[in-house]
C-alpha cells in the first residue's frame, strides 16, 4: 500500500518534470535553468552528500537532460527534403538518443546499489558439498598449478569438495588430430596434466570431442560430478582461501538461488592501464561493472554470471539443462535463461579470486570482441526484453548490459560526424551558436557531473570515453559481423600469459593512426575556415571543438597502442609475513613483504652474514594457512642488497614438486582482504575538473609517445624494406 | 415611425449593394453630376414616390449623349498643361489623391508598394488624368532605374527616374475603361541602382520620393467631391498628406442624450471609410470649406439644419431620412444629411445606417482589412496555419541587385501571447547564382527588428528548397504585422566595382512564390493592459457584448472629436461598432469597460490612481507643454559607475553582462521571479497626450484613457494618432504623445492580469505557461528545482520500496 503511495507519489513528480521539460520555453530561460541547475548540482557534489540527496541531483541531471532531449528532437533536426543533410543528422540524432536511453537504463540500474554485504561468520550452518569446476583449453601448466593450488587450498572441510580440472587441450579428438605435431602436444599436455592433477589432488577430466566449447566443457563437468553446488574458476583465476566459505552459505537461507557471483580482481593491469601507467592510481576498468553495475543489478535481482569466480546451483543447473551454448557468452545467457525461470542470483562486493588479464592490446580487444559478439547473440537469440519469465526491473536490466555492447555505433557516428561539416560543409545540426552552447554544452556538462555522481570513485572522467573509443576501432567490423552472421562466432579463449617485453607498437594499431591523421586534418582545416570564413566562425568553433575532444581522445588512444616493454609481468602484492630464510644449510628469521604471481621480495635478517648473492638458490620455509604443515619452498636469487643487519633480496620460486605450488599459492592467494584494501586505495575521485585536467595532461604525453613509437617502427622497418 | 426611415436606408443600401451593377444615382441639387456614359434604365430598385427623400430626384432614364463623355477628353491636353499650375489648390473638387501616407518613399534597389482606391462610379466612368510629382536621391543612376505606376495592373507609367536636381512633375491621361467602380489597384515600382557604388550600403541611398500633395487623380471638370449613394462615402478619399477627416456638423451637440448614438455614427462612417489615416472633428456650425478627403455630416432636426442648410428636406419634417445635399460655400462637394423631425427619429435613422455597416461580430475574421494602404488583406491568424508566399502577395521574382527587400503582413488576435517563447518559420524558398559570395546574408525583420538572419555559407550557387528560417514571435503584436525579407548579396563584381558594375542585370538571386510562411500554434489569453491589443484589434472593447462606458471630460466639441477620433480607429480595428453609453459620472463606471477622454484637470483623482498616474500631474502638468529641461537633471549610481568603470573585475562583469545581453537578450532585470509592479507614471512636462491603460479597479472590465492638458491639445494629439504610422505606436500601458517632431515614448507593461478569452485547454495552458516562464525566468528555475526535489525524493522513497535492499 505505502509502495503503492510512493508509486503515484512519483509518478506525479515525474509528470510535473515532464511538462515542466517540455514547455517550449526561450533560450535565455533555458541558459539560466541550466546555470541554476548545474550549480545546484555542483554544490551537492561538493558537500558530498549522499542517500536521498544523490537522487535529488541525479533528477536535476535527468530533468536537463530531458530538456535537451526534447530540445534536440523538436528544434535541430535538419529538414528531411535535404537529405545529404538529414540522413547523417539523423544519424548522429539516432547516436545521441542512444547514448541518453543507455544512461536512462544506467540509471535506473545504478541509482540505489546495494550495499555490500556483511562478511560470513565462520561456522555457521551446513556446509553442502562443492565441486570446483577449473576449465581449460591451452593454459600452461604452471599457471594451472597455480590456479588447482589455490582452490585446493581454499579453507573447507577437505571432504567436501572436489577440484576438478576440466581439460579440453588434451580431449580425444585433440589427442588424434591429423596435425601430427598438434597431436602430440595435445598428448604430452594429457600426460603432463594428469601428473600435476594426481599431485595436487585433483581430478582430472576431459572429454571425447570440443563441443560447445566452454559450456560444452562445464557440461561435462556437471555429468561426472554430484556436488550440491558448482564453483567455477577460469584457469587463471585463483581463488582466495575463504571464497567457498563467503559464497555458499547464501544457497541455505535462499533454496532458489542459483548464482553467487563475486568480482574479478585482475593482479596485472590490462593494456591501456599498462601503457598509460595507471593501474596503480586509477581504479581499474572493471571495476566500474563490478564495483556499482553488478551491486545495481543485484538490486534487482538480476546480477548475472560472469564465466568464473562464481558457485551456481546443481539443482538450477539442472532444470536449465546445464549451461548454454548458444552464444559466445555462456555465463551470461545462462543466467539469463535462470533468471527467466524464476531463479534468483546474488552478487558478494568482494574480491575473492585474483586473475590474470590479457596483457597485450591485440589479446585484449580478441577479449572484448567475443564479449561484444556474444552480448549480440543474445540479444538476437534471447531478446531480453521480451523474454518470457523475466521481472520487468530485470528486462531492464539485462537490455542495459546487452545494447551496452552497441557503444561502438555511436562512438564512431561521433568520431565522424564534425567531419561532415568540416570536409563537406554537410549542416546536420541545425541550431545557432547560442543555442548550442546553452543547450548541448549544459547537456554536456550535466552528463558528465552524473557520471562522476554515479560512478566517481570508479571511473575518472573521460576513461569510458577513451576505453570505448579504443575498443570501438576494432569492435565496429565485429559487432556489424555478428549482426550478419548471429551464428557464425565462436568462441576463441583469450590468451592471457603473454608478456610485452619489448617496446613496439601493437600490431593492430595501424588504424588508429590513420584515424588521428584524418582528425588533424580536419583539425587545421577548422583552424583556417575559422579565419577563411568569418561568417560561419560560430559553427566552425563549435564542430572544430568538438573534433578536438575527438583528437585529444584518439591521441590518448595513440599511447594506448603502443605497447610499453615491461620487465616485471606481474603485480606484487603487500603480504609482511614471518618466515625463516634458508641458504647452504643455514636459516635466518625473515619478512615476506612482498609477493607476486612468479617471486617475492624478502627482508632477511642475517647479522652480518654476506653469503647471500645473485643466483644463488635458498629455502623459505613458512606455516601455510591452509591446512599443511610448514613448507619449504626452494628459489632463486635474483638480487640481493644487504643494508646493515637486513639482506632484501628479490627471488623467484623455482618450485619443483606440486605441493610447492600450494606453497606459492598460500603466500599469493591466502589474503583476499589485501586486495580489497589494494582496490581501495585506488578509489578515490578526483572530481571532473582535477579528473580532466588530468586527463588533458596523460592525453597529451601519450599523443606524443604515441607518434615517437610511430618514428621508431618507421625506422626499424625501412633498412628491412631496403635489405 | 421606425420602419419608415429603415425602409429609406434599405434603399439607400440596396444602391449600395448593387454598385457593382450599374447603380441608380441620386441627383443631388441643381447641378448634375456626370453619370457613366451608358446607363440602361436601371432595373436595380430606386427611388419610387412612395419613399420621403423627395430632393432624390431620380435620375432620367436616357442614356446620356456620347459627346458628353468625349468633351472633357478633348480638353485633356489643356488640362495637363495646367495641371501643375493648379496643383498648389489642394481643395480643388475634381481631384483624388492619390497616397495613403504623408509621405511616400520608394527607398532601396526594388520597392513595390501597392494600395487600393475607391472610386465612384461616376468618377470610374470619368476621363482621368494621373498627376504625379516625385524626387529621387542624387544617386540613383537614371539609365539603370526605372519607376512604374500601374492602376488594376494597366501600366500608366514607366519611365526613368531621373528627377534628382528638382522635382518633376507629369501628367499623365489614363486609358479609358482602367479605372472601375469600387476598389482600383494602385501600385508604384521602383527599381533603382546605385551610379557608383556597388555596396550593400550605398543602397540606402537610393530613393526616390513621391510628393503626396502633388500626385493625384484629375477627372477634368466633374468633382470628385460629389456623392449620390450612400457606398459613394467610400471614396471619401484622402487629402495631399493622407488623411481622411470626417466633419460631424451637430447644431445641438450639446445634448448628452445623442452623444451616445453620434459616437456609433462616427464608427458607422469609420467602416465605411476604412481609410488608413481617419479623424473625427465635430463642429456646431460649418467651419470653412471642404477639402478632398473631407466628408461632411450634418445631423440634426430640420429646424435645427436649416439654418445651415437653407434647403434642407422638407421630407424630414416627417421621417427621417438620409439625403446628400451639396456642402454650403463650396461647390461640388456633397454633404450626407441625417435629418428627422425629432431627435429619437434621427437615433433610428444612425441606428439603421449603422447596423448596415457593423461587421458580423459573432464571426471570426479570417483577414484584417489593410487594403487601403497594402494593397492586399491581410490574413488573421489564430493557430498554427501554414501560409504560401503567393497568397500574402509576395509572388516568384528575380533580383539582379544588392539588397533585396520583400515585405508582407501577418495578423494575430488580442489574444496573442507568444512574445516571450513563440517561433514562426519561413520554408524558404529561394536560389542563388555563383556569383553570390559566402558571407551574404537573408534577414527576417518583424515590424522593423531583426527576427533573424540566415548566413549564406556556401559559395558555388544553391537553390534552397523549402529552407527552415526560425523568426521569433517577440516582435509581434496584436493586429497586423509587417515582416521583411531582405537578402543582402555580396559578389566579387561587387567587391571589385569596375565602372558600369551596376548596371549589371543578370538576376544572382530569386525569390519564390511557394515560399511558405507557418505560424505554429501560440498561447492565447489576452492580457490587461495592452494598448497594443487595442489599437490592433480594438480589444477588449470590440468584444464586449455592454455598451462601453464612456467617461467625458466635458462635452465639447474637442473632447468628442477626439472620443470619435479613437472610437473610429477601434471600428477600424475591430472590424464593428462598439456600443457606447455616455457617461460623466466615474462612479457607475466600476466593473465594466470604459474609455475616458478628457484634460486631465477633469479626471478623478481615483481614476488616475488606478491608471496608475501620479494624481499630482493634474496640477502641474503644464497646459503649455513648454519643453524646459527639469531644474534637476537625474542624477544616477549608473552614471557615476560607467564614469569610473575601471575596476578589472567590474569590467570582467559588465562585459559578460553585454555578452549575455548580445547573445541571449538577456539582462539582470529580466531574473525576476513575477513581473514588477508598475510605478506610478508622471507625464513629462513636453508630453501633450498619453493614453493609458489599465484594469478597473474590480478587475473585471478594462479601462483606458486619453489624457491631454487640455482640450486644445486633446484633439490634435488624437488627430495626430489618427494616422496609421502614430497608431501603430500605440502599445505598452501608456504612450506618450509630444508633438509632431518626436517619436511616441511607450510606457511598457510590467504588472498585468490575465484575462481569458476562450475555454481552457490543457495544450492553450501549456503554452500560456511557457510563455509566462520564459518572461519570469527564475519561476521557471524555482519550479524545475522545485520538481527535480521532489523527484528525487520521491525516487528515493520509491526506490526504498522496490527491489531488494
Amino acid at each position: 500500500m505505502r509502495t503503492a503511495i510512493s508509486a503515484v507519489i512519483w509518478a506525479l513528480a515525474s509528470v510535473m518534470i515532464i511538462i515542466l521539460v517540455t514547455l517550449p520555453i526561450n533560450t535565455r530561460t533555458q541558459l539560466i535553468a541550466s546555470i541554476l541547475i548545474v550549480t545546484v548540482m555542483a554544490v551537492i557534489k561538493i558537500l558530498n552528500a549522499e542517500g536521498k540527496w544523490r537522487l535529488v541531483a541525479l533528477a536535476f541531471g535527468t530533468a536537463m537532460i530531458l530538456r535537451y532531449v526534447y530540445w534536440r528532437t523538436t528544434s535541430t533536426l535538419p529538414p528531411v527534403n535535404q537529405l545529404e543533410n538529414f540522413i547523417p543528422g539523423l544519424l548522429v540524432y539516432l547516436a545521441e538518443m542512444y547514448s541518453v536511453v543507455m544512461l536512462a537504463l544506467s540509471l535506473f540500474v545504478v541509482s540505489m546499489p546495494l550495499p555490500p554485504r556483511k562478511a560470513a561468520t565462520p561456522g555457521e550452518g551446513r556446509l553442502p558439498t562443492v565441486d570446483v569446476f577449473v576449465p581449460t583449453y591451452n593454459e600452461d601448466e604452471g599457471l594451472l598449478a597455480n590456479t588447482l593450488a589455490a582452490a585446493r587450498n581454499m579453507d573447507y572441510p577437505a571432504d567436501k569438495f572436489t577440484v576438478w580440472l576440466l581439460d579440453d587441450g588434451g580431449t580425444v579428438q585433440k589427442r588424434t588430430s591429423a596435425n601430427v605435431s598438434d597431436a602430440r602436444a595435445a598428448e604430452a599436455r594429457y600426460k603432463t596434466l594428469q601428473q600435476l592433477c594426481e599431485d595436487l589432488g585433483v581430478r582430472y577430466l576431459t572429454r571425447e570431442r570440443n563441443e560447445h566449447a566452454k559450456a560444452g566443457n562445464l557440461n561435462n563437468g556437471l555429468a561426472h560430478s554430484t556436488g550440491e553446488l558448482v564453483a567455477v574458476f577460469d584457469a587463471d583465476h585463483a581463488p582466495a582461501r575463504d571464497f567457498l566459505l563467503e559464497t555458499v552459505h547464501y544457497f541455505e537461507t535462499e533454496p532458489k538461488l542459483f548464482l553467487v557471483q563475486t568480482p574479478h580482481f585482475f593482479l596485472n593491469p590490462d593494456p591501456v592501464e599498462r601503457n598509460l601507467r595507471t593501474f596503480e592510481r586509477m581504479p581499474s576498468e572493471n571495476e566500474m561493472f563490478y564495483g556499482i553495475i553488478q551491486r545495481g543489478l543485484d538490486k534487482w535481482n538480476a546480477a548475472f554470471f560472469c564465466g568464473s569466480a562464481a558457485v551456481l546451483n546443481r539443482k538450477a543447473l539442472e532444470v536449465s539443462k546445464g549451461f548454454s551454448g548458444v552464444s559466445i557468452t555462456e555465463d551470461c545467457e545462462t543466467a539469463l535463461d535462470l533468471h527467466g525461470l524464476g531463479w534468483h542470483s546474488i552478487y558478494v562486493d568482494r574480491p575473492l579470486i585474483a586473475g590474470l588479464q590479457p596483457a597485450t592490446f591485440a589479446s585484449f580487444i580478441g577479449q572484448r570482441s567475443r564479449w561484444a559478439q556474444g552480448m549480440m547473440q543474445i540479444l538476437r537469440f534471447r531478446f531480453p526484453p521480451l523474454k518470457r519469465g523475466l521481472s520487468f526491473p530485470q528486462r531492464l536490466c539485462y537490455m542495459s548490459s546487452t545494447l551496452f555492447w552497441l557503444f561502438p555505433f555511436p562512438r564512431t557516428i561521433f568520431l565522424f560526424a564534425p567531419l561532415f561539416y568540416l570536409f563537406f560543409d554537410l549542416q546536420i545540426f541545425t541550431s545557432s551558436g547560442g543555442e548550442f552552447l546553452v543547450y548541448s554544452l549544459t547537456y554536456m556538462i550535466v552528463n558528465m557531473l552524473m557520471q562522476n555522481y554515479l560512478y566517481g570513485s570508479f571511473r575518472w572522467p573521460w576513461i569510458s570515453e577513451l576505453y570505448e573509443y579504443v575498443q570501438t576501432v576494432h569492435l565496429l567490423p565485429a559487432v556489424v559481423s555478428v549482426m550478419l552472421n548471429p551464428r557464425k562466432p565462436t568462441f576463441k579463449v583469450t590468451a592471457k600469459d603473454e608478456s610485452v617485453s619489448v617496446s613496439r607498437l601493437s600490431e593492430i594499431s595501424r588504424p588508429f593512426f590513420v584515424i588521428f591523421a584524418v582528425l588533424v586534418i580536419a583539425f587545421c582545416i577548422s583552424v583556417y575556415r575559422v579565419y577563411a570564413e568569418p561568417y560561419k566562425a560560430d559553427v566552425t568553433l563549435v564542430v572544430g571543438g568538438w573534433n578536438l575532444l575527438n583528437i585529444i581522445i584518439a591521441g590518448c588512444a595513440l599511447g594506448v597502442v603502443s605497447e610499453r616493454g615491461e620487465r616485471q609481468s606481474s603485480r606484487r602484492i603487500r603480504v609482511s609475513r614471518r618466515c625463516e630464510f634458508g641458504i647452504d644449510g643455514r636459516w635466518f628469521t625473515a619478512t615476506i613483504e612482498d609477493v607476486s604471481v612468479n617471486g617475492a621480495a624478502i627482508q632477511i635478517y642475517t647479522e652480518g652474514f654476506r653469503g647471500i648473492a645473485a643466483n644463488s638458490q635458498g629455502v623459505i620455509r613458512f606455516q601455510p594457512f591452509s591446512d599443511m604443515p610448514v613448507g619449504e619452498l626452494p628459489v632463486d636469487v635474483r638480487h640481493a642488497e644487504s643494508l646493515g643487519d637486513v639482506t632484501s633480496i628479490g627471488c623467484r620460486y623455482m618450485p619443483q614438486k606440486a605441493t610447492d605450488h600450494r606453497l606459492i599459492a598460500d603466500l599469493i592467494f591466502a589474503n583476499s582482504a589485501q586486495w580489497s584494501q589494494f582496490q581501495t586505495a585506488r578509489r578515490n575521485n578526483p572530481g571532473l575538473l582535477r579528473g580532466t585536467i588530468w586527463f588533458l595532461g596523460v592525453a597529451l604525453y601519450q599523443t606524443t609517445r604515441g607518434l615517437g613509437y610511430l618514428v621508431k617502427d618507421f625506422g626499424k622497418n625501412r633498412p628491412a624494406g631496403e635489405a | 415611425m421606425r420602419r419608415t426611415f429603415l425602409i429609406a436606408f434599405s434603399l439607400l443600401l440596396a444602391g449600395a449593394a448593387l454598385a457593382q451593377q450599374p447603380p441608380a444615382p441620386f441627383d443631388m441639387g441643381p447641378e448634375r453630376s456626370t453619370g457613366p456614359a451608358t446607363r440602361p434604365s436601371p432595373a436595380a430598385p430606386r427611388p419610387t414616390p412612395t419613399t420621403p427623400a423627395a430632393p432624390f430626384q431620380p435620375t432620367p432614364a436616357a442614356p446620356l449623349p456620347a459627346a458628353r463623355t468625349t468633351a472633357p477628353t478633348a480638353k485633356a491636353a489643356l488640362a495637363a498643361q495646367a495641371a501643375p499650375a493648379s496643383a498648389g489648390d489642394q481643395s480643388d473638387p475634381s481631384r483624388r489623391y492619390l497616397v495613403p501616407s504623408d509621405t511616400l518613399r520608394l527607398a532601396g534597389e526594388t520597392e513595390r508598394r501597392a494600395w487600393s482606391l475607391y472610386l465612384t462610379a461616376e468618377q470610374a466612368a470619368a476621363p482621368a488624368k494621373l498627376h504625379l510629382a516625385y524626387q529621387n536621391s542624387i544617386f540613383v543612376a537614371p539609365e539603370l532605374s526605372n519607376l512604374v505606376i500601374s492602376i488594376n495592373d494597366v501600366q500608366i507609367y514607366a519611365d526613368r527616374i531621373a528627377a534628382a536636381d528638382q522635382a518633376s512633375e507629369h501628367v499623365i491621361n489614363l486609358p479609358p475603361g482602367v479605372l472601375k467602380a469600387g476598389n482600383n489597384i494602385v501600385r508604384f515600382g521602383a527599381d533603382q541602382r546605385h551610379r557608383t557604388d556597388c555596396t550593400v550600403e550605398s543602397t540606402y541611398e537610393l530613393w526616390t520620393d513621391i510628393d503626396p500633395q502633388k500626385t493625384f487623380l484629375s477627372f477634368g471638370s466633374s468633382p470628385a467631391g460629389r456623392f449620390t449613394r450612400l457606398d459613394d462615402l467610400r471614396a471619401v478619399g484622402l487629402d495631399g498628406r493622407g488623411k481622411t477627416r470626417f466633419r460631424l456638423i451637430v447644431p445641438s451637440l450639446d445634448q448628452l442624450a445623442a452623444t451616445d448614438v453620434l459616437m456609433r455614427l462616427a464608427q458607422g462612417l469609420a467602416l465605411v471609410g476604412g481609410m488608413p489615416n481617419q479623424s473625427f472633428s465635430f463642429q456646431k456650425t460649418p467651419d470653412g470649406p471642404l477639402q478632398p478627403g473631407e466628408l461632411a455630416v450634418f445631423v440634426g432636426t430640420p429646424e435645427e439644419l436649416r439654418p445651415l442648410l437653407p434647403n434642407v428636406t422638407p421630407a424630414a419634417a416627417n421621417a427621417a431620412v438620409a439625403s446628400f445635399a451639396d456642402y454650403p460655400g463650396s461647390s461640388g462637394y456633397s454633404a450626407l444629411v441625417l435629418s428627422g423631425p425629432s431627435w429619437p427619429s434621427i437615433q433610428g435613422l444612425i441606428e439603421s445606417f449603422v447596423s448596415s455597416t457593423d461587421g458580423a461580430a459573432t464571426q471570426r475574421r479570417e483577414t484584417l482589412s489593410t487594403m487601403s494602404w497594402n494593397g492586399i488583406d491581410t490574413p488573421f491568424l489564430f493557430a498554427n496555419t501554414l501560409l504560401d508566399f503567393s497568397s500574402l502577395g509576395v509572388g516568384s521574382e528575380e533580383f539582379s541587385g544588392r539588397l533585396y527587400r520583400k515585405q508582407f503582413t501577418i495578423g494575430v488576435p488580442a489574444d496573442f501571447y507568444a512574445n516571450a517563447y513563440g517561433e514562426a518559420r519561413i520554408l524558404l524558398d529561394a536560389a542563388y547564382t555563383a556569383d553570390v559570395l559566402p558571407g551574404s546574408h537573408i534577414d527576417v525583420f518583424v515590424n522593423g527588428n531583426i527576427a533573424s538572419t540566415i548566413p549564406i555559407t556556401s559559395g558555388g550557387g544553391a537553390v534552397l528548397r523549402h529552407l527552415p528560417i526560425k523568426l521569433t514571435l517577440r516582435h509581434f503584436k496584436p493586429g497586423v504585422n509587417s515582416i521583411v525579407i531582405e537578402a543582402a548579396l555580396l559578389t566579387s563584381a561587387d567587391k571589385a566595382c569596375a565602372p558600369g558594375a551596376t548596371a549589371e542585370d543578370r538576376p544572382r538571386f530569386a525569390l519564390f512564390g511557394s515560399s511558405q510562411f507557418q505560424m505554429p500554434d501560440f498561447a492565447r489569453i489576452a492580457q490587461v493592459p495592452n494598448l497594443g491589443a487595442t489599437a490592433g484589434t480594438g480589444f477588449p472593447y470590440a468584444s464586449s457584448s455592454d455598451p462601453v462606458s464612456l467617461f467625458l471630460g466635458r462635452v465639447d466639441e474637442k473632447t468628442l472629436s477626439a472620443a470619435a477620433t479613437f472610437l473610429g480607429k477601434i471600428a477600424i480595428a475591430s472590424h464593428r461598432v462598439v456600443p457606447v453609453s455616455v457617461t460623466i459620472s466615474a462612479a457607475r463606471i466600476a466593473g465594466r469597460n470604459a474609455l475616458f477622454v478628457g484634460s486631465i484637470s477633469e479626471f478623478p483623482a481615483n481614476v488616475l490612481a488606478q491608471l496608475k498616474i501620479d494624481p499630482e500631474s493634474s496640477s502641474n502638468w503644464s497646459p503649455d507643454g513648454s519643453t524646459q529641461p527639469s531644474p534637476h537633471p537625474s542624477l544616477s549610481l549608473q552614471d557615476w559607475q560607467t564614469r569610473s568603470g575601471n575596476n578589472f573585475l567590474a569590467r570582467q562583469f559588465s562585459s559578460l553582462a553585454d555578452w549575455a545581453k548580445r547573445n541571449f537578450d538577456l539582462s539582470i532585470a529580466m531574473l525576476r521571479f513575477a513581473p514588477a509592479t508598475d510605478e506610478t507614471y508622471k507625464p513629462p512636462k513636453s508630453a501633450q497626450m498619453i493614453i493609458a491603460q489599465e484594469s478597473d479597479p474590480t478587475e473585471l472590465g478594462t479601462w483606458t484613457a486619453i489624457i491631454s492638458p487640455d482640450g486644445n491639445t486633446l484633439q490634435q494629439g488624437m488627430d495626430a494618432f489618427s494616422s496609421r504610422q502614430s497608431w501603430e505606436n500605440l502599445k505598452g500601458r501608456i504612450t506618450v504623445y509630444s508633438g509632431a517632431e518626436a517619436e511616441p515614448e511607450t510606457v511598457p507593461v510590467s504588472w498585468f492580469r490575465f484575462m481569458p478569452t476562450q475555454t481552457i485547454s490543457f495544450f492553450n495552458a501549456r503554452l500560456i505557461a511557457a510563455n509566462w516562464l520564459s518572461d519570469n525566468i527564475m519561476s521557471y528555475g524555482l519550479l524545475l528545482a522545485a520538481g527535480a526535489v521532489l523527484l528525487g525524493l520521491a525516487t528515493g522513497g520509491l526506490l526504498a520500496r522496490l527491489g531488494r535492499d
